[in-house]
């Protein structure tokens, strides 16, 4: 087997505001995302998923731990030496999109290309494969304010896409869509995860959303509680365990 | 309440009021500093009265030129503002507020910044009054002690001025606000999409601009002819000519750097599309600032060009350099002396005699005028003829004559062939080459003739003399001219900076996305730098532009109009530069500074 897309170690965040007491947001965490898997993180607000989420997409740095991604430690580079690492093997999915509204959808997708410098016809032709994977080419020539959200966030998808990161993360993609435009992010994420081999790590706490993926990971107050696999059952199954889960959490 | 809320949003949004607050300041203590100059008795009254005439006209004149830019200066910034707070405005008028307190809320913040402006530009005026009161008497060659810097007629004239300036730009945004519907307010930060135009439509429009503004350039030399409606003209025409061009062009570029494969490297496509959104916008500013910026360099070339042509143009003034009745007079001091003569002379009955072998012995120079039509041509130096018909009215004697008589001018002058011995008095007459390189020796030799010069009423013969006097009026114009070019410039680039600040809160969310699909850090400060750096660059351009052509207009009362370019250059570039850099470190500050928490990530 090839080396995991990510592995984290003994993470441990505290923050210290003022002369507040010191509060532990993460508690020894550690992790691992398979190459090619589909993993979830499912938490309650406050359970510490966004400052996992920052450490790990290299936007933050932890008091304690590791962090290797693609067999490479992020916590030790330089800042430019990490935007290129950033812009090589990380994607990134937001739940607001998050798209330069200044820029024509085409334009928007091929930006981190354009950051590698890559030759701006191979940026055209990856551009329109992801576009066509998306089923969004026919918007290419728009703005993102002309888009509707889901669409807008598809967008978002082919942005983290056309670099083929060796991981993407996502932090509630599905967070600001309707459940039907959620259902079809979800399915897209799904054949991204499967058709182009790229591990996914997604921040969710949309149980709908979660059953897509194909690990699930239940954080509640920095420490992580249960895990879920998917395995060989079908979604619908999958979904009705997350539900059970959760509701056990609830008692 | 409303009262409150004013003050509220004035402390939240400190920093982009901030820069309006500035932009007036410096308009009220530059007004301040004029009037102050213009109405400072003790000063006044040291002068000679053709001077102080000529000082108060050069001052007022520029109050008012400053008041009305300051206005324009102020509605446009303003404008800024108005969208800055649209969304807030929007909202209470969501909440049930009506447009009457909302305008109200309007009309109060515009006088809060006023009376801040107003009361700070007032103490920052008196500082620059007491600071540049030392350079202006410099210049113009006067001594005062004691002069009041906060004087009460100057700060009375100031405060209403600006009172009625900012009363009436509330009232005008009130107006504003009054046209638009609250649902206008409140989506005002929602962008719309980018127009696309036609580029045959552009191109023509595009050439159209040129061939207007190529017709302005043309126009400029005619302006002596034309006068004030040419004038008004000229500017129009540049005005309509540099928003076609300068619009249609950028979109042009703008069109083909997005095809381009030149355009899609690096950050170049972000900064296009950034250039290419705020187009209609940009069309408008720069179209100002680049016609701000043409003025404050010709304000600032024209007087430099004066003060430095000044001994220059002095020095043709007279065939002598100085002449003197001081018995003491010691020239051995100069240098470069090309003439040297003591001549004799006898006053009576307001007339002066002098000897015709006397004056042919020392050679007396003079200038003689070929061409007297062409004020541009150059008068010929030669020897002055004892013997020719009209020799009594010859330039050098009567000006001697009417200096030795002690009237200002129309002293009659005869010619006879021997003067009674026991009558003869004598005096001193020199000319030197160059006589910037004698300044300090000349200005010894003049401070020992003010005795004879009926306090300043009397000008001493020659071309120091003239020289002086020259001074005393162009010195005034440049000091005028250079605080009034900097007062543009200052006005223009707090516009420029306003426009960027404006744009902070996007710009830096669009900066984040950037940081997080992995642009570098480098990468991304070089682009803020350029974003800026095209809104500080293309007004520069044009305005330099407006200028070499604009001086034309002043070639038939100037030498050489653009003999003060360079200084004016200099002057201009160096403020624009610092507020390029000003503006680049805020805004860097602003759009990139280190998150801590990812906003993005919510």
């Amino acid at each position: 087997m090839t080396q995991p897309a990510l592995v984290a170690k003994n993470l441990e965040k505290t923050y210290q505001k003022g002369t507040e007491a010191e509060q532990t947001v993460l508690k020894n965490l550690s992790l691992t995302v398979d190459n090619g898997e589909f993993l979830a993180i499912m938490g309650p607000s406050g359970s510490g998923k966004s400052t996992l989420l920052n450490i790990l997409a290299t936007l933050m740095a932890p008091t304690i731990g590791e962090v290797e991604i693609n067999g490479k430690d992020i916590l030790h580079m330089r800042d430019n030496e990490m935007a290129k690492f950033r812009g090589h093997d990380m994607g990134f999915i937001f739940q607001n999109y998050n798209l330069i509204e200044s820029l024509s959808v085409a334009e928007n997708i091929g930006l981190p290309l354009n950051l590698q410098k890559v030759a701006p016809k191979l940026v055209k032709e990856r551009v329109r494969g992801v576009a066509e994977l998306l089923n969004i080419a026919e918007y290419l020539e728009k703005y993102p304010a002309e888009l509707s959200g889901g669409q807008q966030q598809r967008v978002g998808a082919a942005r983290a896409l056309v670099h083929e990161p060796a991981l993407i993360f996502g932090d509630e993609p599905t967070g600001a869509l309707d459940s039907e435009n959620a259902r079809e992010m979800m399915t897209y994420l799904s054949k991204i995860n499967q058709a182009e081999a790229i591990s996914i790590l997604m921040v969710t706490h949309d149980a709908f959303s979660a059953s897509f993926a194909s690990r699930i990971l239940f954080l509640s107050d920095g420490q992580f509680v249960a895990e879920l696999k998917r395995g060989t059952q079908s979604r619908e199954a999958f979904y009705q365990q997350i539900l059970h889960q959760l509701g056990i959490f609830e008692e | 309440m409303l009262n409150k809320i004013a003050l509220k949003s004035l402390r939240q949004k400190w920093r982009d009021y901030s820069v309006l607050v500035i932009g007036s300041l410096i308009a009220v203590a530059i007004f301040y500093m004029f009037s102050a100059i213009a109405t400072n008795e003790p000063l006044l009254k040291s002068m000679s009265t053709m001077t102080k005439q000529v000082i108060v006209i050069v001052f007022v004149f520029g109050e008012i030129f400053l008041g009305i830019i300051t206005f324009v200066y102020l509605n446009f910034a303003n404008n800024f503002l108005l969208r800055l707070r649209q969304k807030d405005y929007g909202l209470l008028a969501m909440l049930g507020a009506s447009k009457r307190q909302v305008g109200g809320l309007l009309m109060r913040e515009t006088l809060f910044i006023g009376s801040i402006a107003t009361t700070l530009g007032i103490l920052v005026g008196a500082g620059l009054t007491k600071l540049s009161g030392q350079t202006l008497m410099d210049l113009i060659g006067i001594k005062v002690k004691h002069r009041a810097v906060l004087t009460p007629k100057a700060i009375l004239i100031t405060i209403v001025f600006f009172l009625i300036v900012f009363f009436l730009n509330g009232m005008y945004n009130r107006w504003r606000l009054k046209r638009v519907d609250t649902l206008t307010l409140l989506h005002a930060d929602e962008t719309v999409k980018a127009k696309t135009e036609k580029t045959g439509r552009q191109v023509v429009l595009g050439l159209l601009g040129l061939l207007i503004l190529g017709g302005s350039y043309a126009l400029m030399p005619q302006i002596p002819k034309l006068q004030m409606t040419g004038m008004v003209i000229a500017l129009i025409l540049n005005g309509i000519g540099t928003y076609l061009f300068v619009g249609q062009t950028l979109g042009l570029i703008t069109n083909w750097m997005r095809h381009a494969d030149f355009g899609q490297r690096g950050l170049r496509l972000f900064l296009n599309g950034q250039l290419r959104f705020r187009l209609s916008e940009y069309k408008r500013i720069l179209t100002m600032i680049s016609v701000l910026f043409g003025l404050a360099l010709g304000a600032i070339s024209v007087g430099q060009g004066y003060y430095v042509s000044l001994p220059k143009q002095a020095q043709e003034t007279n065939a002598v350099t100085l002449m003197m009745r001081n018995p003491n007079a010691e020239t051995s001091t100069l240098k470069d002396v090309t003439y040297q003569a003591e001549i004799k002379y006898r006053l009576h009955d307001g007339q002066v005699d002098f000897e015709k072998q006397n004056l042919a012995d020392a050679k007396v120079p003079t200038l003689k005028y070929t061409q007297p039509d062409d004020a541009n041509a150059k008068p010929k130096k030669e020897q002055l003829n004892v013997n020719a018909a009209h020799a009594d009215e010859d330039y050098t004697l009567t000006t001697w004559a009417a200096y030795l008589a002690g009237v200002p001018f129309g002293a009659k002058v005869n010619l006879v062939e021997q003067l009674p011995k026991n009558d003869v008095k004598t005096f001193k007459a020199v000319s030197v080459r160059d006589m910037q390189a004698n300044q300090k020796p000349l200005e010894k030799l003049y401070a020992g003739e003010l005795r004879y010069t009926d306090h300043g009423n009397l000008m001493v013969p020659g071309a120091y003399g003239n020289f002086v006097m020259l001074k005393s009026i162009f010195g005034g114009l440049e000091f005028m001219s250079v605080f009034l070019g900097i007062a543009f410039l200052v006005m223009l680039a707090s516009t420029l900076m306003f426009k960027v600040l404006s744009n902070v809160s996007q710009d830096r969310q669009r900066y984040q996305i950037l940081k997080m699909i992995g642009t570098t850090p480098s990468a991304a400060r070089v682009s803020t730098i350029k974003d800026v750096g095209i809104l500080f660059f293309i007004p520069m351009v044009i305005g330099v532009l407006d200028t070499v052509f604009g001086l034309q207009s002043f070639k038939p009362i100037m030498v050489d109009p653009y003999i003060g370019l360079g200084n004016g250059l200099m002057i201009v570039g160096g403020v624009y530069l610092l507020y390029f850099v000003i503006t680049v470190f805020i805004y860097q500050r602003l759009v990139l500074k280190k998150i801590k928490t990812v906003k993005a990530w919510t």
